[in-house]
């Protein structure tokens, strides 16, 4: 029962606004894609790791406001590469985010992230539960 | 010419099975938000320039050492072995969007390159295999009299 609960903490924060709505053919350039992300839960905190594939670690920058933790790799402005062209293709490194909100039990005072060749690992530490004493 | 090379690359794509799928899913799923690592193995880019073939793969979160780049016949093969494998850990995920596997890719290479002049670098989560291309004669142009 408490597992739901986190889970449905960690829904995207942003599923409603920054989700892609585009079609093929049809593709603004402003539109925010969203980080693929993995969450790995024990006991004393929740590891949260980004696929930045592509970004370095300057490229990514991580800020909390209050309970929403966002995430986002953005690549400069870059003249196109005219020296090569791209005869085969399957990704494409795009600036993108990720917002989520945090459940309650999340020190967020003690986040703490590293990078590791194009995954962003992000640890939010769990507060130990209160134990309350109820006597009878 | 260009067409050839680009070509060179379609017949591995099918022994891999299911290009139709394949192409089917990742579409589908650049609708939804877009991944670069959500196949069984990493996705790849290969850029051409003027001397040099790049191959770019995507496979964030390994190191140097998990690669293996190898060159058969005209094939060029890039393997990983990912040492624990996600299924052998313990680990308890909440959700997954993306996952590492041991893999393996081959590239069928064109004629004009030069295998002894590879450069393969692991950076940001992409690496990239650079060959570059033989050199072509240069044309001599020449006029032939006419008897």
């Amino acid at each position: 029962m408490w597992k739901s609960n986190y889970q449905s903490n960690f829904e995207n924060a942003c599923d409603t606004q920054c989700r892609p709505n585009h079609h093929r053919g049809m593709r603004p350039e402003n539109k925010t894609y969203k980080i693929p992300m993995n969450v790995v839960e024990d006991d004393t905190q929740f590891e949260l790791r980004m696929n930045v594939t592509g970004f370095t670690k300057e490229e990514v920058s991580i800020s909390t406001n209050e309970n929403i933790l966002t995430v986002k790799s953005q690549k400069p402005a870059q003249e196109p590469d005219t020296n090569s062209k791209k005869i085969h293709a399957e990704f494409r490194i795009r600036n993108a985010e990720r917002k989520i909100i945090l459940p309650a039990n999340v020190k967020i005072d003690e986040i703490k992230a590293k990078y590791n060749e194009g995954v962003l690992i992000i640890s939010l530490p769990k507060s130990k539960p209160e134990t309350i004493n109820i006597n009878l | 010419m260009k067409n050839n090379q680009f070509y060179s690359f379609h017949p591995i794509a099918q022994t891999f099975g299911n290009l139709v799928d394949e192409f089917v899913n990742r579409g589908l799923h650049d609708l939804a938000g877009g991944s670069v690592f959500q196949a069984g193995y990493p996705s790849s880019n290969v850029l051409e320039s003027n001397d040099s073939l790049t191959f770019q793969l995507a496979a964030p979160g390994l190191e140097k050492s998990d690669f293996k780049v190898a060159i058969e016949k005209n094939h060029l093969i890039i393997s990983a072995e990912i040492k624990k494998e996600a299924s052998e850990t313990q680990e308890k995920f909440t959700r997954k969007e993306f996952d590492f596997r041991s893999f393996k890719r081959e590239f069928v290479l064109p004629e004009n390159l030069d295998l002894n002049k590879i450069q393969a670098n692991y950076e940001h989560g992409i690496l990239s295999v650079k060959i570059d291309k033989t050199v072509p004669e240069p044309v001599t142009s020449r006029v032939i009299d006419i008897a």
